[in-house]
């Protein structure tokens, strides 16, 4: 019993997705991670110039992910941004880990670093959280902003390589049905 | 019920209790929200741990994980946005007074507390999905601790050829 040679299916599964399609889902993300951080920025200087309904409706949206207290936030053209100090940096440092992701990893690989990484890109942020939470030391913007840089940029490392694997495994079940279809006609 | 199913509507209502829980609380304790970025990516990364138990066999994919998390942030974000919409349009009086405050600082303000609160909504159900996304994919190297790689596809289904003919085809 064989399969005309046309409906072939390597059987070999590897870890390494087309370097052309990895590409692909990387500037998708790339450009899904500066939108929310533009969109971060963007609620201040709306507001500043005088497009109040897009920068209320950017600051009510976030309200649901951030406590927004003004006194931990950063400003911007007189206004506190959309989120605070730390969430700040979490979404910064997000956008510079996925920029920088194909200077650091290869592309196509869709293998994470070792999740001890993660955890202790967490450990700073606790840490701060921690002291000021229970009165030892009062973090500064700079302090919060900077831990959550650390974990948002650690976290590039593994979020890319899963939304490449994502795609994959969508653009791999497109595939097979478009397969299933044409034997079925 | 599908065992992925069963996680992420575990994870997705847990993170909707929370946020409500901690909605509630900052309005007393201002700190109480201060996690509330990570909880969706926490909800993500709870619906993979969740997922993982239940799986004897293969490892669980990062796009599983993506998916996962996706979906938990959907669920969550429903549950949301059914629970707060309405409560926020009931108190609309309250977003017309900080519009005052706001007027009263020279910001114009030519538009309702409803629409924003609509337009609102929208944007907080795609940054909850997103985060919670993310939150699925970060938690796949966490809790995944079995080895192996993707699953080969299955073959294709038999479509050609006769019964016993080989290469000559009679």
């Amino acid at each position: 019993m064989f399969a005309p040679s046309d409906q072939y299916v390597p059987q070999c599964a590897t870890h390494e997705v087309a370097r052309g399609k990895a590409l692909v889902v990387w500037g998708v993300v790339a450009v899904g991670v500066l939108s929310v951080l533009a969109l971060v920025f963007l609620a201040p200087v709306a507001l500043a110039h005088g497009y109040s309904f897009l920068a209320l409706s950017i600051y009510q949206g976030f309200r649901y992910v951030c406590h927004q207290i003004p006194e931990r936030s950063f400003y911007v053209a007189g206004h506190p941004l959309a989120v605070c100090a730390r969430c700040t940096g979490i979404y910064a440092g997000l956008a510079a880990g996925v920029i920088i992701y194909p200077l650091v990893r290869s592309i196509g690989k869709i293998e994470t670093p070792r999740r001890e990484w993660l955890l202790l890109a967490l450990v700073p942020m606790t840490v701060d959280f921690s002291l000021t939470f229970f009165g030892v030391w009062q973090n500064t913007h700079l302090s919060r902003f900077l831990t959550g840089a650390l974990f948002g940029s650690v976290a590039a490392l593994y979020i890319v390589p899963g939304l490449i694997d994502l795609a994959r495994m969508v653009g791999a079940g497109l595939a097979t049905r478009r397969r299933e279809r044409q034997v079925g006609a | 019920m599908n065992e992925k199913i069963k996680a992420v509507l575990m994870a997705g209502v847990g993170l909707s209790v929370l946020l409500i829980v901690t909605g509630l609380l900052s309005k007393l304790l201002p700190l109480a929200g201060c996690c509330n970025c990570l909880w969706p990516i926490v909800a993500g990364a709870l619906a993979v741990w969740l997922y993982v138990n239940k799986t004897p066999t293969p490892p669980v994919q990062m796009g599983e994980g993506a998916a996962l998390g996706a979906l938990t942030g959907l669920i969550a974000a429903v549950i949301n946005t059914v629970i707060s919409v309405p409560i926020a349009l009931l108190n609309v009086a309250a977003v017309e007074a900080q519009f005052d405050q706001l007027r009263a600082q020279g910001v114009n303000i030519p538009f309702s507390g409803v629409a924003l609160i609509l337009v609102a909504s929208v944007i907080g159900f795609f940054i909850f999905v997103i985060l919670a996304a993310l939150g699925g994919v970060i938690g796949v190297p966490i809790f995944e601790k079995r080895k192996g790689g993707p699953l080969p596809p299955p073959p294709p289904a038999y479509g050609g050829g006769q019964p016993g003919g080989g290469y000559g085809g009679s």
